[in-house]
C-alpha cells in the first residue's frame, strides 16, 4: 500500500468519523437506540397533543372523503373551473403533493447511492412522507376527471374494441410515472422496514401487536442470507428509484411542457419540475422532522445537523429555482413571442400579481436565510422558512395553470379562475389526510430506521 | 314550500330541462310505455329517419320571413332559411332560429284560463255570446301591425259585422330602414348596387330586425367585386352592427345628427349653414365633399328613423339633391279602407269607461307600450277582457281570459314581408295544446261558435278570390310549396312630400343625457324573452347574455365613478328604473343606450325578470329618443353576465385586416411538424369565413345551437364562463370604438393540439380531415381545451342534461315536448365530457349516404353547415379541398387569406379572409 493510498483511506477515516460525530448519536449502545425508536410505538401512551391532533385530521379527512362524494355526484362543475381555465386546483394540487412524494425517495435513494451518510436518521419517515404525498397525488388526476370511474381507460388493457390508451399523450406517461412511483415507493418503504418490523416483533409484549408485527416482517429472522439479500435488493431497488424520482416529476413537467400554450412550452419544465418538487419535499421533510423529533424524543438520533444539512439543501435548491424563474422570464423576452411575454407581465403585474410576488418570496428570497448558519441551526426559523417554502411552491403550480390558462392565445377567451369552496375543502381535506396518515404511520411503524442507524454507528466504530 | 316549488320548476331546473333530450325520452321510447303505435298507415312519402322539408313563414315585429323547417317524423327541429322569399334569400337570423324553442317551450299555455284557473274554450265562448253585443257597442280589439293579409280581411270583416266595434293598433318602434310617421310611413329600400357612397346618420340598417337578411345580403354583394365600390361612412351615438362595417365611423349624439342633418342640407343646397360645434365641423366638411365627389345618384344618406321630423325631412331633401338610389314603398301594415286606432284612442276610452270588452291579440301592451300611457290601470276599469298569445305576458295576468294562441309553426296564416311579398304559413305540427289559431279566434269574434271554420279555410278564403276550386287548387299548393304567393311584392311609391320646414330651429343642448332604446339584438321587443337560446344569444358589440344594461361612454362612466355592472337609477322624466351600467368604446359621451325587450314580469320560468324593463322610461307617445335622461350611482352591483371580457387584440394578428387599396396579406411560411401529413382517402373537408362579410349577427350561433343540440348553460354558468355555443363570435376593438366581428368555430386543424394530448383517443383525426371528439370515449381529462390554442371545445361541467332532467320528466314538467325538439341525428352529451364544433358531421354523412346511392361521391355542394346555410351574408364557405375546382380551394388561394394563430403550426382547416378597411385616404 502506497503512502498515498493510507493518506487516502486515512482521510476517509477521518471523514467518517466526522460525520459520524455530527450525524450519528456515537456513545449510544445499540440497545438505547432500539430502546429509543421502539419504545415510543410500543410502551408509550398516546398523548393528548397526538389526540387532538388525530382528531383534528380525521374531521378534515372526514371533509376529504365527504367533498370526494359529492364532486362525483355533482361532477367537477363545483370546482371553480371554466371553459378558459379548465384546470385548477386539482392538478396544482396534484403537481404539489407528487413534488412532496419526491423528496422522500431522493433521501433514500440518491443520498444512500451518494453516500450521505446523514440520511439515516431521515429516511424512514421522509420514505413515509413520499408514500402519502404520492398516494394522495394520485388522487387527484382520478377526481378530477369529467367521469372518474372511467379512469381505467388509461390503463392498457385488453378490451373488446381494440382500444389502447393514446401514447403521445404526456397524461398516459403520467399515469405509468405515478403507478410505477407509488408502487416503487410502497416497495422500498416497506423493504427498508423489514428489519425493523422483526424488531418491533420480538420487542412486543401484546400477543396481537406481536402476531402483526409478524405477519409484516415476513419471517425475517437477521441470518447472514437475510441480510446479504437485503443489502443486494435494497441497493438495486435505491438505483432503480433515482431515474423514477427524476422521471416522475419530468413527467409532470411535461404535461405542461408538452402543449403549446405560452408560459407551458419550455424545455425547462422537466428539470425545473424536478428541483422543485426536491424544494418542496425536502421543506416538508424539515417540518416533519422537527415534528418527529418533538414527538417522540430524538432528540439525538435527529440533531441541529441533520437540519443543518437539509437546510443547505434547501438553500441549493432555491437558487436553481430562481434560475429557472430567471430563465423563464429571459427566454419569454428572448422568444419575441407576444403571448410569452404578455404572460409575463401579466405575471408581475396582472390580477395574480399579488400571489407571483408572494411565490419569489417564498420560494426565492426567504430561503436566503439559510445563508447563516445561525438560520440553519434554529428550529423556529427552519420550521418557518419550511412551510414559506410550501406555501410558495403550491402557488408555483397554481400560477403555473392559471396564468398560462386565463391569458392564451386569444384574448376574447381571457378569462380568469376563482376557487370554489369544494375547491379549498378537498386540498385542506387532503392535508388532514396527510396528517392522518402520518399520525398513525408514528404510532405504529418505528419512525427511524434502526437496523441502519446501527449499522452506520458500527461502521464508524463509535 | 318555498313560492318557486308552487311555480314548478325553477330556472336552473328548467334550464336542465331545456337542454335534455335524451333519446330515450323521446316519446315512443319512454321508459314507462303505455300504448306505442305504429303507423298502421303510413304517411305518403314519410321515410322513418328522413326529415321532411316545408317552407313556412316566420313573424319579427309583424314582418314575415320566409323560413324552410326541417321536420322529423313530424317534428319540426330546425329553421332554415327560404332561397325564394325575399327576406330571408335561404339565410335566417337567430329569431328564426330559436322559433322552434318558443314551439315547444313547455311553460307555454296549454288551455283558456279564466282569472288564473284553468277552463275551457266552451266556457269562453259562452261568455262571448253573453258580453258580446250584436253591433259591437264597447267592443274593441286591439292588435300589433297587422301585416296578414287574412287577418286585415278578417278584421275588415269583423268591423262591418259588428259596426259599433273599434280596432286599435299597438305601434312598435320604427324600424331603421322606415321613414315617416302615421300614414305617411313608408320603407326605404336603398339600392346599394347603383350606390358608391352609403351615409348613416344614426341608421343601423345593418342590425337585427325583419329586414336585416336582405340588406345585409344587398350590402355585402354590392361590396363583393371591389370594396371601395361602395363606401360606407357612419356618424352614431353607440357602435352598431352597421358602425361596425363603416370605412369611416364617427362618434355623434342624436342631437349632432340633427345638426349635421340640417347642415349638410343646407351646405349642399348652397344655403349658408348654422355653424356646427367644433368636433363635428371637420368631419362635416369631409362628409359634404365625399358626397359631391360621389356624383348624381351614387350617394344616398340614410338617416335613423329617431330623429325628429325636421331631420328627416332635411335628409330627405338631401336624398333628392343627391338623387340617390333609393326608392320607397308603402309600409307592409297598411291596408286600404281600414284605419285602425291607435293605443293611446283605446286608453282614453278604456278611462272613459267606454270600452265594455277589449280583445287582445298577440301583442303586450303592459310590458312594452309605455306605462305613462297607463293602459294596465285602464285595463282594470273594462269588465270583458281576453287576450290571446302564444307564450305568457305580462298583459295575460291583466285580463280576465287568457287564450293560447297557435305558435306560427302550428297554424294557417299568411304574413307580408318588408317588402310586401305574402308568405304562407303553414303548421309543421298539429297544435301541441289547446289552442287555436289566430284567424280562428277572429272568426270567433265575428260570427261566434256556430259558425266556426277551421284557419286552413279561412286563409284558403283569402287567396281563393274568384278562381274555379280546379285553378286555385294548383296555385295554392304551389304557393305553399313555395312558401310564398309569387307578385305580390308591393309596388315601388314616390318617396314622400317634403313638407315645408315649419317647425322650431334645431334643439337646444339639453341637460342630462340623451337615451336611445332601441329593440335588443337578442329577444327583440320582447318576444324572446322566454326563449333560453335567445336569452344566452350574446350581444354582438358587449357579448351581453341574460339581460340588457345602459351603455355609457367611458368617459362618463369614469367621470360618474363607475364601473362596469355598477348599479344606477336611470331616470327619465316619466320615471326611473334601477340598471347596471357597461362603459362602451365607441359609445358618444353623453348618449346612453339601452335595449328594449328585457325586464318583462310574465315570461315563464326562464326569462321573467331578466333585465330590465323600459317601459316606464318611454313618454306617452313611445317616443324611444328620451332627452333629459338621469344617471345616479346606487352604490350596490346589478348583474351583467357577458362571454366575452376582454376585448383589445393588442399587436397580434388574430383578427387581421388589409387595406382596400391593397388587399393583399403578406404570404406565411409553412410550418414545421414533426408529425408526417395525414393521408385523406376521398374528401378533405375545410370552411373559409370571410371577416369582410361577417355582419356579427350571431345567426351563426344559434343555427349552430339548434342543429347540435348545443345545451344553453343559464346565467350563473355564464358568470363562471362555461357557455357551450360550438360557434361563438368573437368581437375586437376597433381604433375608431366600433366593433369588428370574427366567428371562431373548431379550427380542425391538421396538426391538431388537442390529439396528441388525450390519453384516451377521444380526439382523433379522421379520413376527411375532421377533427372528431368521441363522446363515448372522453373521461373528461379536459386536457384537449387547456391544449386548444382557439379555446373552442366546451365541456359538460354540469349535467347540461340528461338525469336531471330525467327525474323532472318523472314529475310530468313537459320534458317530452324538448326532447322532441333535439336533432335526432346529433347525439345529446352527458356531464363530463368535452364536445365541440363537428362541421356538421351528421350533414356530411347524411349527404354521402345519399351520394353512395348512386355510387358517386359527395358532389361539391352537397355539404353545407349549418352556420353556413344561417349567414346572411354569406361568409361562411364549406367544402371539400381536395375537389381542387371547389370555391374552398379558390378561397384558400385568395390573397387575403390566412389562418388564425397559424404561427403556432396548427394548420387549421377553418381559415379566414382578412377584414377590409380603407385606409385613411379611402374612408376619406
Amino acid at each position: 500500500m502506497t503512502a498515498t493510498a493510507t493518506e487516502f483511506h486515512d482521510r476517509r477515516a477521518d471523514e467518517a468519523r466526522e460525520t459520524a460525530r455530527r450525524y450519528l448519536p456515537t456513545g449510544m449502545r445499540p440497545d438505547r437506540i432500539t430502546a429509543a425508536v421502539a419504545d415510543p410505538v410500543l410502551e408509550r401512551r398516546f398523548g393528548r397533543l397526538w389526540w387532538t391532533a388525530f382528531l383534528v385530521s380525521s374531521t378534515l379527512t372526514l371533509v376529504m372523503i365527504a367533498s370526494l362524494i359529492w364532486l362525483v355526484r355533482e361532477g367537477v362543475g363545483i370546482w371553480g373551473i371554466n371553459t378558459t381555465n379548465v384546470w385548477g386546483f386539482a392538478i396544482a394540487n396534484y403537481v404539489w403533493w407528487i413534488g412532496i412524494g419526491n423528496a422522500g425517495t431522493l433521501i433514500s435513494s440518491m443520498l444512500l447511492l451518494t453516500r450521505q451518510r446523514w440520511r439515516t436518521s431521515i429516511s424512514r419517515f421522509a420514505e413515509a412522507m413520499t408514500l402519502f404525498a404520492a398516494a394522495i397525488a394520485g388522487l387527484f388526476p382520478i377526481f378530477h376527471l369529467g367521469r372518474p370511474w372511467l379512469f381505467y381507460w388509461l390503463v392498457p388493457y385488453p378490451d373488446t374494441m381494440d382500444l389502447m390508451p393514446q401514447w403521445r399523450s404526456p397524461l398516459v406517461w403520467d399515469f405509468f410515472a405515478i403507478a410505477s412511483y407509488l408502487i416503487f415507493s410502497l416497495l422500498f418503504w416497506y423493504t427498508g422496514a423489514l428489519p425493523d418490523l422483526a424488531t418491533m416483533r420480538d420487542r412486543a409484549r401484546n400477543g396481537i401487536a406481536r402476531r402483526i408485527y409478524g405477519a409484516f416482517a415476513l419471517g425475517w429472522r437477521g441470518s447472514a442470507r437475510h441480510w446479504h439479500h437485503y443489502e443486494a435488493f435494497y441497493r438495486a431497488m435505491a438505483a432503480l428509484g433515482v431515474p423514477l424520482v427524476v422521471s416522475v416529476h419530468s413527467v409532470v413537467g411535461m404535461d405542461f411542457a408538452a402543449g403549446l400554450m405560452p408560459g407551458w412550452n419550455e424545455s425547462i419544465f422537466p428539470p425545473y419540475f424536478v428541483v422543485g418538487a426536491m424544494f418542496s419535499g425536502f421543506a416538508m421533510v424539515v417540518v416533519l422532522a422537527a415534528l418527529i423529533r418533538r414527538g417522540l424524543g430524538l432528540h439525538r438520533l435527529i440533531s441541529l445537523d441533520h437540519f443543518d444539512a437539509m437546510a443547505r439543501i434547501l438553500l441549493f435548491a432555491s437558487l436553481v429555482m430562481s434560475l429557472s424563474y430567471a430563465t423563464e422570464w429571459f427566454f419569454a423576452w428572448y422568444s419575441g413571442d407576444h403571448a410569452e411575454r404578455l404572460l409575463v407581465r401579466f405575471e408581475f403585474a396582472g390580477l395574480y400579481a399579488p400571489l407571483y410576488w408572494t411565490m419569489i418570496l417564498c420560494n426565492c428570497i426567504v430561503p436566503l436565510a439559510f445563508v447563516l448558519r445561525a438560520a440553519r441551526r434554529s428550529l423556529p426559523v427552519l420550521i418557518g422558512v419550511a412551510v414559506l417554502i410550501n406555501v410558495g411552491m403550491w402557488l408555483e403550480r397554481i400560477l403555473i395553470i392559471t396564468e398560462t390558462l386565463s391569458r392564451g392565445h386569444l384574448p376574447s377567451q381571457w378569462r380568469t379562475y376563482a376557487p370554489t369552496i369544494w375547491d379549498w375543502l378537498l386540498l385542506l381535506g387532503t392535508l388532514g389526510f396527510f396528517a392522518w396518515m402520518f399520525l398513525i404511520f408514528v404510532r405504529l411503524v418505528p419512525s427511524v430506521s434502526m437496523h441502519e442507524m446501527k449499522a452506520r454507528l458500527r461502521e464508524v466504530g463509535a | 314550500m318555498t313560492p318557486d316549488d308552487a311555480k314548478g320548476p325553477t330556472r336552473r331546473e328548467t334550464l336542465a330541462l331545456m337542454s335534455a333530450g335524451a333519446a330515450a325520452l323521446v316519446a315512443g321510447c319512454k321508459r314507462r310505455e303505455e300504448y306505442l303505435v305504429p303507423y298502421v298507415a303510413q304517411p305518403e312519402g314519410l321515410v322513418p329517419g328522413r326529415a321532411d322539408f316545408f317552407a313556412t313563414t316566420l313573424p319579427l315585429g309583424g314582418l314575415g320571413r320566409g323560413v324552410v323547417v326541417e321536420s322529423h317524423e313530424g317534428r319540426p327541429t330546425k329553421v332554415h332559411g327560404n332561397p325564394a322569399h325575399p327576406a330571408s334569400l335561404g339565410a335566417t337570423d337567430v329569431f328564426a332560429e330559436a322559433a322552434v324553442l318558443d314551439l315547444f317551450d313547455p311553460a307555454r299555455p296549454r288551455a283558456p284560463e279564466r282569472e288564473g284557473r284553468l277552463s275551457s274554450w266552451l266556457a269562453f265562448e259562452e261568455e262571448l255570446a253573453r258580453t258580446m253585443p250584436d253591433d259591437g257597442v264597447g267592443a274593441r280589439l286591439l292588435t300589433g301591425p297587422v301585416t296578414s293579409p287574412t287577418t286585415a280581411r278578417q278584421i275588415a270583416t269583423l268591423l262591418a259585422r259588428r259596426p259599433a266595434m273599434r280596432w286599435h293598433v299597438m305601434d312598435s318602434p320604427p324600424r331603421a330602414l322606415e321613414t315617416g310617421r302615421g300614414a305617411d310611413r313608408r320603407g326605404i329600400v336603398p339600392d346599394f348596387g347603383r350606390a358608391g357612397l352609403v351615409v348613416s346618420l344614426g341608421c343601423d340598417f345593418l342590425g337585427a330586425g325583419p329586414e336585416q337578411i336582405a340588406t345585409a345580403r344587398a350590402f355585402v354583394t354590392a361590396r363583393t367585386p371591389r370594396h371601395d365600390a361602395l363606401r360606407l361612412t357612419v356618424f352614431e351615438p353607440a357602435p352598431t352592427l352597421t358602425g361596425a362595417k363603416a370605412d369611416r365611423r364617427v362618434s355623434a349624439s342624436m342631437a349632432d345628427l340633427v345638426r349635421l342633418a340640417d347642415w349638410l342640407d343646407a351646405r349642399l343646397g348652397n344655403a349658408e349653414p348654422a355653424p356646427l360645434p367644433q368636433r363635428l365641423r371637420d368631419e362635416a366638411e369631409r362628409l359634404a365633399a365625399q358626397l359631391a365627389r360621389a356624383g348624381t345618384g351614387r350617394a344616398m344618406v340614410l338617416a335613423a328613423p329617431e330623429l325628429s321630423p325636421r331631420a328627416t325631412r332635411a335628409v330627405a331633401r338631401l336624398n333628392a339633391r343627391l338623387a340617390a338610389p333609393l326608392a320607397y314603398r308603402p309600409a307592409a301594415d297598411r291596408w286600404p279602407d281600414l284605419e285602425p286606432d291607435g293605443l293611446a284612442d283605446l286608453v282614453t276610452a278604456m278611462r272613459d269607461g267606454e270600452v265594455r270588452s277589449l280583445f287582445v291579440l298577440d301583442v303586450d301592451p303592459v310590458f312594452s307600450a309605455p306605462a305613462a300611457a297607463g293602459f294596465a290601470d285602464a285595463l282594470a276599469g273594462v269588465p270583458f277582457t281576453a287576450q290571446a298569445s302564444v307564450a305568457r305576458t305580462d298583459t295575460a295576468v291583466h285580463c280576465q281570459w287568457r287564450l293560447p294562441l297557435a305558435h306560427p309553426l302550428e297554424d294557417w296564416s299568411d304574413l307580408r314581408g318588408p317588402d310586401g311579398t305574402v308568405g304562407l304559413v303553414q303548421p309543421l305540427i298539429a297544435p301541441l295544446h289547446g289552442s287555436r289559431s289566430r284567424h280562428e279566434l277572429l272568426d270567433l269574434l265575428t260570427n261566434g261558435p256556430a259558425a266556426a271554420r277551421p284557419a286552413r279555410a279561412i286563409v284558403e278564403e283569402t287567396w281563393r278570390g274568384t278562381r274555379s276550386d280546379a285553378a286555385f287548387a294548383v296555385s295554392w299548393i304551389a304557393a305553399l310549396h313555395d312558401g310564398l304567393v309569387p307578385d305580390t311584392a308591393l309596388p315601388v311609391i314616390s318617396a314622400p312630400e317634403i313638407a315645408a320646414s315649419d317647425d322650431a330651429g334645431p334643439p337646444a343642448e339639453s341637460e342630462g343625457f340623451e337615451l336611445l332604446l332601441r329593440p335588443s339584438p337578442s329577444v327583440w321587443m320582447g318576444e324572446g324573452a322566454g326563449n333560453a337560446w335567445l336569452l344566452e344569444c350574446p350581444e354582438p358589440v358587449t357579448k351581453q347574455v341574460w339581460g340588457n344594461a345602459l351603455w355609457m361612454a367611458p368617459a362618463d362612466v369614469l367621470r360618474l365613478g363607475l364601473a362596469d355592472g355598477d348599479g344606477v337609477r336611470l331616470a327619465t322624466p316619466q320615471g326611473a328604473v334601477e340598471v347596471p351600467v357597461l362603459s362602451v368604446r365607441g359609445q358618444h359621451p353623453g348618449t346612453l343606450s339601452l335595449a328594449l325587450g328585457y325586464g318583462r314580469a310574465e315570461a315563464g320560468p326562464i326569462g321573467t325578470g331578466i333585465g330590465t324593463a323600459t317601459a316606464l322610461l318611454l313618454p306617452t307617445d313611445g317616443a324611444t329618443l328620451i332627452a333629459g335622461a338621469t344617471v345616479t350611482p346606487l352604490g350596490r352591483r346589478l348583474p351583467v353576465h357577458r362571454t366575452q371580457l376582454h376585448f383589445e387584440q393588442g399587436p397580434r394578428d388574430i383578427l387581421r385586416t388589409v387595406s382596400a387599396a391593397e388587399p393583399r396579406l403578406p404570404p406565411e411560411p409553412e410550418t414545421p411538424s414533426f408529425y408526417p401529413p395525414w393521408e385523406y382517402a376521398d374528401h378533405a373537408w375545410a370552411m373559409v369565413i370571410d371577416l369582410d362579410r361577417c355582419i356579427g349577427c350571431n345567426a351563426c350561433t344559434i343555427a349552430c345551437q339548434s342543429e347540435n343540440n348545443v345545451p344553453v348553460v343559464g346565467p350563473e354558468e355564464v358568470d363562471r364562463g362555461r357557455i357551450m355555443h360550438w360557434m361563438r363570435v368573437d368581437t375586437y376593438s376597433r381604433d375608431d370604438g366600433a366593433p369588428a366581428f370574427q366567428p371562431v368555430p373548431c379550427m380542425h386543424c391538421e396538426k391538431a393540439p388537442c390529439e396528441p394530448v388525450c390519453p384516451v383517443a377521444a380526439s382523433v383525426h379522421d379520413g376527411q380531415g375532421l377533427n372528431v371528439q368521441v363522446y363515448n370515449r372522453c373521461v373528461g381529462t379536459r386536457f384537449c381545451q387547456a391544449n386548444c390554442p382557439y379555446k373552442v371545445r366546451r365541456f359538460n361541467f354540469q349535467d347540461y342534461s340528461g338525469a336531471e332532467a330525467e327525474r323532472a320528466a318523472a314529475d310530468g314538467a313537459g320534458i317530452d315536448l324538448l326532447a322532441a325538439l333535439r336533432n335526432p341525428e346529433v347525439s345529446v352529451r352527458g356531464r363530463g365530457v368535452m364536445e365541440k364544433c363537428t362541421y356538421c358531421v351528421q350533414r356530411i354523412e347524411r349527404a354521402r349516404h345519399e351520394a353512395s346511392r348512386d355510387d358517386e361521391s359527395i358532389p361539391p355542394g352537397a355539404v353545407r353547415t349549418a352556420c353556413q346555410d344561417a349567414c346572411p351574408t354569406e361568409a361562411i364557405t364549406f367544402g371539400d379541398l381536395a375537389a381542387e375546382t371547389s370555391a374552398i380551394a379558390r378561397l384558400r388561394d385568395d390573397p387575403r387569406h390566412y389562418a388564425l394563430l397559424g404561427e403556432l403550426g396548427t394548420r387549421p382547416r377553418t381559415t379566414y379572409l382578412a377584414r377590409i378597411e380603407a385606409g385613411e385616404e379611402d374612408g376619406a
